[in-house]
């Protein structure tokens, strides 16, 4: 049964071979599809659209009535359902029971290792499948778990890659990291249906600030947690990048620092950690030796933005990276050579690009724009494949604002400037959602998702930083 | 009654049936305003989720009989149960409460819906069943409040209250969060109207009494009852109040300070999720993880107390509290019975022989519930439990014990028996052992180990090598298609050192055409092996001949002749050819399934083999592609390649001005770096010192001595040629005595250097007077 969990590749060779000699040529299979569908359309009686569609994509031959599209979609959902279905059924048992030696039993030793994946699903593939059993709570149910004030405006927010800690950044050149467990304590709800016992308990338990990082002397524009070790890597706009180690509970000074010439914008660790890219106001993106404090940057001119870099980011599998800039495109890094492999020019029309994210599978990146816009792009075809729209419609936005998708990918997040509530789409087919109202008195500068459970930060000019919980029932009691 | 029923949103969250029991509006309004979102979602919710309803349901009964354990599944359909009339649901309560018996919610759900219905008789049997067995907070309170609630009009309600609340304290008063019940008791009791003095003297003792209880038993809000039980002795008596509060408040300080760490040590603990097999799941780790820290905490004794019989009771208390949810972890089992029977112990040394033997009845009585319970498949607590019950030489039982492992229909008995043999052996003799092996062999269930473990005890304990034979041969004829028994038996007699009879033995088994030759190939590689040890080479060739023969027949190593010869040279996990020469001549582990003691241990072959693969990680940059890249805000085009920087130093330098102190801390003097270093490359050091005889014993002694040293120190360190002008040439080379420095110079101080005032920027020279003086 191995085979099934390496589907991505392994399915896309099946279906290949399948049809015979045309596999080898995705551009004749294309067009086979095409020839079926037309075929399908005469017979079911669709003339018009019939005529229509193979005037549109100019087909090589004439095509005659035929039922064999619907044939063969029948003989291929009944093979899917056999593989790929069975995996997913797996998908959603590891999802439901969180009994994964169900789902371990079929996957094999490769599968194991990326058992995160696996408990929080498939993912966003559009390959494969669009209409996933979605399991994550819509982001209109969340609730305000927490919330922390500066003494300034809240500009950045980090998670760690466990979800158990969150950062939050401020003008006032503070740092602090939260527990996740403690803000959840703090606001349990009475479980015990007003029971008096959970009040006085909740004054037992620590307070959930555990650390304040005092050590930038200007705004904290980006934080970002070390992917296994015990860090906290700060980016500022005293030009400076610092990494703190938190794990001892009386720093409060960084214990490295990167001084660079530029206003930091943002920052992003390599998976392994041992590597740090930051963007800047320069349009040259930096790429650091977390260990060295050596600095280097792609050796060829051309490749670089030509404006200020807003936004970076690594792929899950530190493959590639993605930055987009002030100059309206989005590129696309290899980041082993550290050269621009492709480029969204005018990504958003030409107007700033705010943020990008990848999927956790690598194929698709998701950007913001100032134009309320949020795109989804599909790297292997290098085309926006979907826009999730309506954002922005109460009003101008003056702000950058981030888009992110939810931990299992099934939805994707906007805060809106003007009524300060908070978009989402289904990510599959950009389905609006109910809006969330974000309960900030100002605009929200950064928002980001927790990569392993339903809870986010929301970093607002109102001083605050809310923290957003969907509770199930292992986080009650 | 009022019962609030939170039937919100999303399909999969098992909270949405947890029952909200309100007592009075106010509590209402306030749970209401937390849970505002989730009752307005679900009144819109639930119309079109009705449709898709049934359909869930049916695929969650589904999910079900495949695995009874799939807890999302059951939420769906408690979901759906309890939108049922009672007896329409009452089938699935029962499947659900024997799948999940030590949940206390699942009870609790189940009764609550029995209330709904006013079956009461019903509800009452139910309490029966589950209430001694779950102690669950959540599930006693919907007991005491069932009682308060359905016996008040009874004349007798008032001593059945007591007696639930004394019942109630007595199970379940350790709890962190039993406050409630214990106020409520009081309460209750201070409700109770008394005529008469003695009567209200009474009723003062009684409550007295539970406070008294009360606040020395660390829980959450312990502060509460103990600010209500000073007010309650102030308000009786203000003399004896100060007393009585001064005598207790040491223990009430002392269990307030256990409850804080009682708090701290269970949060994050769910004691409402319901025992499920264990999956290896990170949450459930967890779980296991705090419930062990909890009962290594109450084990270590917080409270501090001397009561051997309190601390076991709190130790017991967490156990049981841990089984409700980990009650299909065999450790939890053992472990608390492990426990009850070492302090069965200490009580026994103390001379508490009583108390010692009813904690040996109730360690007894944990393998019971255990066996009996969800773990009656579990061969290891079987054994565990007889080999307590064989310490307390209660040999009747232990049988019983084996009889009942042995009776299990789904359980492979063979490890059972054997176990059970070398119990008998060991209590009653061989004889006893030999009826148990004797009814092992009628069983068909039983497989070859038995027989082994037989014969090598007749073997090793009685000696007698005739009935081992025998028992093997008994074997053979039963068991001879099985490599490994066959194996077995090849051990056992070449470890007699029988050659003959070994080669008889091989001959035998693998020309009876009982094995295949699949499985025949593990047989013949061990005769390889024996006759490599003790037969001639011959004998080796027509061995390793006839071995081939077969392993052709199983259609592998075809063509690989020299594979087959690695075989002939290799001992335990040394080899002839490095991993790569291995696999590249083909060469395949065979013996990989070997149970007994000589197959060799292929695992460093594996290891090395693993070495040689490509190892899964992430692709790190590649900095040999980039360009060291120094940002800098003052950018000179041309200075490199990239806008906005210049070149780094190279690493080396870096580190050296690391070193270098900053140059803020530098104010002098300055020196013209170019003739210091002119001077240093002209300057020539004597090649002896003399002066090191007297400074070596001269350093750590006085300061008399010590400063005349360094005046002489200071003298030779003159008597170098420091400076050579230009003038001098090769002139002054080599001269070491007094007086000659600056002699032929054209310096302005002539004569001795010590007296003139050196000029205003020489203080070298300054410090140099300063120490003279």
């Amino acid at each position: 049964m191995a085979p099934i969990v390496n589907a991505g590749g392994d399915q896309r060779n099946q279906r290949g071979t399948g049809t015979g000699d045309s596999a080898t040529f995705p551009v004749k299979l294309r067009d086979q599809v095409y020839k079926l569908m037309i075929s399908q359309l005469f017979y079911d009686g669709h003339q018009a659209l019939a005529v229509q569609l193979s005037n549109m994509v100019q087909v090589s031959q004439p095509c005659p009535p035929s039922d064999r599209l619907l044939n063969l979609v029948s003989i291929g959902l009944e093979k899917e359902k056999g593989s790929f279905g069975v995996l997913l059924l797996h998908f959603r048992y590891a999802l439901l029971g969180k009994s994964l030696n169900n789902f371990l039993c079929v996957a094999d030793s490769k599968t194991v290792n990326r058992l995160d994946s696996t408990i929080l699903g498939p993912g966003l593939d559009l390959e494969f499948e669009t209409e996933v059993p979605v399991s994550a709570p819509e982001p209109a149910l969340y609730e305000t778990a927490y919330v922390t004030a500066h003494k300034g405006n809240c500009r950045a927010g980090a998670f760690s890659p466990d979800g158990q800690l969150c950062a939050t950044g401020s003008v006032d050149a503070s740092i602090k990291i939260l527990d996740v467990e403690r803000m959840l304590a703090k606001s349990a709800p009475d479980a015990e249906g007003g029971s008096s016992t959970s009040g006085p308990a909740n004054e037992v338990q620590g307070h959930p600030v555990i650390r304040t990082l005092y050590d930038h002397f200007e705004e904290v524009t980006t934080l970002q947690f070390h992917p296994t070790l015990p860090f906290l890597a700060s980016g500022s706009r005293d030009h400076t990048i610092k990494i703190f180690d938190y794990a001892k509970a009386s720093a409060k000074k960084a214990s490295k620092t990167y001084t660079d010439a530029d206003q930091v914008r943002c920052i992003s660790f390599h998976p392994s950690g041992d590597y740090l890219l930051a963007a800047t106001n320069h349009p040259v993106i930096r790429l650091y030796d977390v260990n060295t404090g050596q600095c280097y940057v792609c050796s060829i001119p051309a490749h670089q933005h030509k404006g200020a870099v807003l936004f970076i980011k690594y792929s899950n599998d530190g493959k590639q990276y993605v930055s987009a800039s002030r100059d309206g495109s989005i590129k696309i890094w290899d980041a082993v050579s550290n050269r621009c492999i492709n480029t969204f020019q005018q990504a958003h029309e030409g107007i700033e690009v705010c943020s990008v994210m990848y999927s956790r599978n690598g194929k698709y990146v998701l950007s913001a724009g100032k134009d309320s816009l949020v795109k989804l792009w599909e790297l292997s075809t290098s085309r926006c494949l979907i826009a999730y729209t309506g954002a922005g419609t109460a009003g101008k936005q003056n702000h950058r604002a981030h888009a992110v998708f939810n931990h299992t990918e099934d939805y994707v997040l906007f805060p809106d400037e003007a009524t300060i509530s908070l978009c989402a789409w289904d990510s599959r087919n950009a389905a609006r959602k109910k809006l969330l109202s974000l309960g900030h008195n100002g605009p929200v500068r950064y928002l980001i998702h927790s990569a392993v459970s339903p809870a986010f930060l929301s970093c607002s000019d109102d001083f605050r930083a809310r923290f957003w919980y969907r509770r199930t029932h292992s986080a009650t009691h | 009654e009022v019962y609030f029923y939170q039937l919100s949103s999303g399909p999969r969250h098992l909270d949405h049936f947890r029952p909200f029991a309100k007592r009075d509006t106010k509590e209402m309004v306030k749970a209401k305003n937390l849970n505002l979102n989730s009752f307005n979602r679900s009144d819109t919710g639930s119309l079109f989720s009705h449709v898709k309803m049934s359909d869930e349901v049916d695929k969650a009964t589904k999910t079900i009989e495949e695995g009874p354990y799939d807890l999302e599944a059951w939420g769906i359909i408690v979901r759906d149960a309890q939108h049922k009339r009672i007896d329409d649901a009452r089938q699935v309560y029962e499947k659900l409460v024997t799948t999940f018996p030590t949940s206390g919610r699942f009870w609790k759900i189940y009764i609550e819906h029995e209330m709904r219905a006013r079956n009461f008789d019903k509800v009452e049997k139910l309490f029966q069943r589950c209430l001694m067995k779950v102690l669950n907070i959540e599930l006693w309170r919907a007991y005491l409040s069932y009682v308060r609630d359905t016996k008040a009009s009874l004349p007798s309600y008032k001593e059945k209250m007591a007696q639930a609340y004394d019942f109630a304290l007595d199970k379940m008063g350790l709890d962190i969060s039993s406050y409630s019940m214990w106020n409520d008791y009081v309460h209750f009791l201070k409700g109770v109207e008394a005529i008469g003095a003695y009567a209200e003297n009474q009723k003062i003792t009684a409550v007295r009494k539970v406070y008294q209880r009360g606040v020395m038993n660390p829980m959450v809000s312990i502060e509460n009852l103990w600010k209500d039980y000073v007010a309650y002795e102030q308000s009786i008596n203000h003399l004896i109040a100060e007393k009585m509060i001064a005598e207790r408040s040491k223990d009430y300080m002392n269990a307030r300070r256990v409850a804080k760490e009682f708090e701290a040590l269970t949060r994050g603990l769910n004691r409402n999720v319901p025992s499920i097999p264990p999956n290896g799941s990170p949450e459930e780790l967890k779980q296991v993880e705090l419930w062990k820290k909890y009962i290594a905490w109450e084990k270590s004794n917080p409270l501090r107390t001397e009561d051997q019989l309190l601390l076991t009771r709190r130790v017991m208390f967490a156990y049981e509290q841990c089984l409700l949810c980990l009650s299909h972890h065999p450790d939890i089992w053992h472990e608390a019975a492990s426990f009850l029977e070492s302090a069965s112990k200490v009580l026994l040394e103390k001379g508490d022989i009583n108390a010692s033997k009813t904690y040996n009845e109730e360690a007894a009585n944990i393998y019971e519930r255990a066996i009996a319970g969800v773990m009656q498949k579990n061969a290891l607590l079987y054994f565990a439990y007889a080999d307590f019950e064989e310490g307390r030489l209660k040999y009747d039982k232990v049988h019983q014990i084996y009889d009942r492992l042995i009776q299990q229909q789904e359980v492979d008995p063979t490890l059972a028996y054997v176990q059970y043999m070398k119990f008998a052996r060991r209590a009653e003799g061989i004889k006893s052992a030999r009826q148990v092996f004797k009814r092992a062999r009628e069983d068909d269930r039983t497989r070859y180990q038995v027989y082994v473990s037989a014969a090598l005890m007749e073997y090793y304990c009685t000696k007698e090598k005739s009935i081992a034979f025998k028992i093997f041969e008994l074997g053979l004829k039963k068991f001879g298609d099985i490599p490994e028994y066959a194996l077995a038996y090849i051990d056992y007699l070449s470890h007699l050192n029988e050659d003959n009879n070994t080669r008889v033995l091989f001959e035998r088994v693998l020309s009876s055409s009982t094995l295949s030759p699949e499985n025949s190939v593990e047989v013949w590689n061990r005769f390889l092996e024996f006759e490599c040890q003790i037969g001639d080479l011959a004998s080796i060739v027509k061995v390793e001949k006839r071995r081939a023969e077969v392993l052709e027949k199983v259609k592998e190593y075809e063509g690989k002749q020299t594979a087959l010869l690695v075989d002939r040279y290799r001992f335990l996990d040394l080899f002839p050819c490095t991993p790569i020469e291995l696999r590249s001549i083909g060469y395949k582990d065979m013996g990989v399934t070997g149970v007994t003691s000589g197959s060799i241990p292929m695992r460093p072959l594996m290891d090395a083999l693993e070495e040689y693969a490509p190892q899964t990680s992430y692709p790190v940059p590649d900095l040999s592609q980039m360009v060291p890249f120094k940002p800098k805000l003052q950018w000179n085009p041309g200075e490199h390649p990239i806008p906005g920087g210049g070149f780094p130093m190279p690493p080396a330098a870096v580190s050296l001005c690391q070193l270098l102190p900053p140059p803020q801390c530098f104010h002098g003097p300055f020196v013209v770096v170019d003739s210091l270093t002119e001077s240093f490359s002209r300057m020539t050091l004597p090649e002896s010192v003399e002066v090191q005889g007297m400074g070596d014993g001269g350093l750590g002694s006085g300061g008399e001595e010590n400063s005349q040293i360094s005046a002489k120190l200071f003298e030779y360190a003159k008597s170098v040629h420091w400076v050579i002008t230009d003038g001098e040439g090769g002139h002054g080379h080599g001269h070491g005595s007094h007086g000659t420095k600056r002699k032929g110079g054209e310096s302005d101080d002539e004569g001795d250097s010590s007296s003139n005032p050196p000029p205003f920027t020489d203080i070298y020279r300054m410090r140099q007077q300063k120490k003279m003086k």
